[in-house]
């Protein structure tokens, strides 16, 4: 029988240049999220805000359900799209289990696949995807008058927990530091979210809880990227699973955190820039690049980061944008002939 | 989309979701009816020219601070001290 296969870590993915900018933008990130606080501090005012936001939205937790599904639904128009369905719930009434027993039942045979080089790859569409949620938290602004009609302190907090919470994994000995009191006793997690797929509908389904709003935002928009994710994979489902089994780990969590942002933030950035106005465009283009051959995959990736794409990079990016683009009108309007 | 078309959009739609008034703060309900859902339109529409997702692979849930994360950065964090 095949060895388990072992993790894979950010400083064997990435040149040391790379692992340095990114250590670079997570400092700068430190600052703007935290501050000079001291992490003790941090983590007592975390609590505080987050045992007000919760008390805050006693009694409009439904409401606040279906607000957050259709904040995503419209700042993610690929999900109407993609037909992706959404269950949500602030509190822990939804059943997802953390550790489900999907073990692969053999170490499959990769053939002319590289295991070592797919697993960097997964590892680095999971921070993709723990990015994407980051960013994608902060959508509760856009709801801002309805909030401030429940509560006006509420914005103000849910702004303040999230820089906190997000904060924290800019820095490894703080991350060390909070685990290590959250072993102690002082449990605080924020959500968790996941992924399936509806074989009788031909449905993707995201099922999200969290403990507060912004939060529950978080963990919608960590499920829809996980969806876009699976466009990394073949169609061996041993393989993926290998592979799954080896780098889906929350242990691996804090890091895809900690770099995924800044990964996320490269690649939208050439979105942002093509001056494309359809948001659907953007997790389309994410997808293509998943689907890029490793030699191919990585370089864009680490030259996305260094802000340093070649030219052969920048039109692939363009052309596949224009691409994706064009599909999406022609579906809209049904016309075949808009080429 | 612009972003202030975008907001008007997406609090029409809010406000048509909950009350079919403009936004206001809504009542507390009695009880609680479970996790919202928006179910999407299944064979609703066509297929669409750029499908999403790839249903051969199940990725694990994720999540902040499960207990193995918090051995293994413990770990890291006392061989530091």
């Amino acid at each position: 029988m095949a060895k388990k296969l072992l993790e894979v870590d950010y400083e064997k993915i990435f040149s040391p240049d790379t692992m340095s900018a990114l250590k670079g933008k997570s400092g700068e990130s430190l600052r703007q999220m935290v501050g000079n606080k001291p992490l003790m501090q941090t983590m007592l005012r975390s609590k505080e805000v987050l045992d007000q936001i919760i008390a805050a939205e006693e009694g409009y937790r439904d409401e606040l359900e279906m607000v957050a599904i259709q904040m995503v639904t419209d700042a993610y128009p690929i999900v109407d799209y993609a037909n992706i369905k959404i269950i949500a719930s602030i509190g822990n009434d939804m059943d997802i289990e953390m550790n489900p027993n999907n073990e692969d039942p053999a170490t499959p045979d990769f053939g002319t696949d590289d295991p070592e080089k797919m697993k960097a790859k997964r590892r680095i569409i999971n921070g993709i995807t723990q990015g994407a949620s980051v960013r994608g938290a902060f959508g509760f602004m856009l709801f801002r008058e309805y909030l401030d009609q429940i509560n006006p302190d509420l914005v103000s907090k849910y702004n303040e927990i999230l820089k906190l919470v997000f904060g924290i994994y800019d820095d490894e000995n703080a991350i060390a530091m909070m685990l290590a009191a959250i072993s102690q006793g002082q449990k605080m997690q924020g959500g968790e979210s996941e992924m399936e797929y509806d074989d009788e509908n031909d449905q993707f389904i995201i099922k999200a809880q969290a403990l507060c709003y912004p939060m529950l935002v978080h963990e919608i928009v960590k499920g829809l990227y996980e969806i876009v994710g699976t466009e990394g994979f073949g169609s061996d489902k041993e393989k993926n699973q290998s592979i799954i089994n080896a780098v889906d780990k929350v242990s691996n969590e804090p890091e895809d955190l900690r770099y995924g942002k800044f990964i996320y933030d490269a690649i939208n950035n050439l979105y942002v820039n093509a001056g494309i106005d359809d948001p659907r465009v953007r997790e389309l283009f994410f997808a293509e690049v998943y689907k890029l051959e490793d030699d191919e995959f990585f370089p864009f990736v680490e030259n996305a980061v260094n802000d340093a794409l070649n030219n052969t990079q920048k039109l692939w990016a363009t052309n596949t944008m224009r691409d994706i683009a064009r599909d999406l009108t022609k579906d809209d309007t049904g016309l075949e002939d808009l080429d | 989309m612009q972003i202030n078309k975008l907001k008007e959009t997406i609090r029409e739609v809010i406000a048509k979701v909950l009350d079919g008034g403009p936004a206001t703060a809504p009542s507390k309900p009695s009880t609680s009816p479970g996790p919202a859902v928006a179910p999407g339109k299944p064979g609703e529409k066509p297929k669409p020219r750029r499908p999403l997702g790839n249903p051969d692979a199940k990725p694990k849930p994720k999540a902040m601070n499960e207990e193995e994360m918090v051995d293994k950065i413990v770990a890291r964090f006392k061989a530091k001290k």
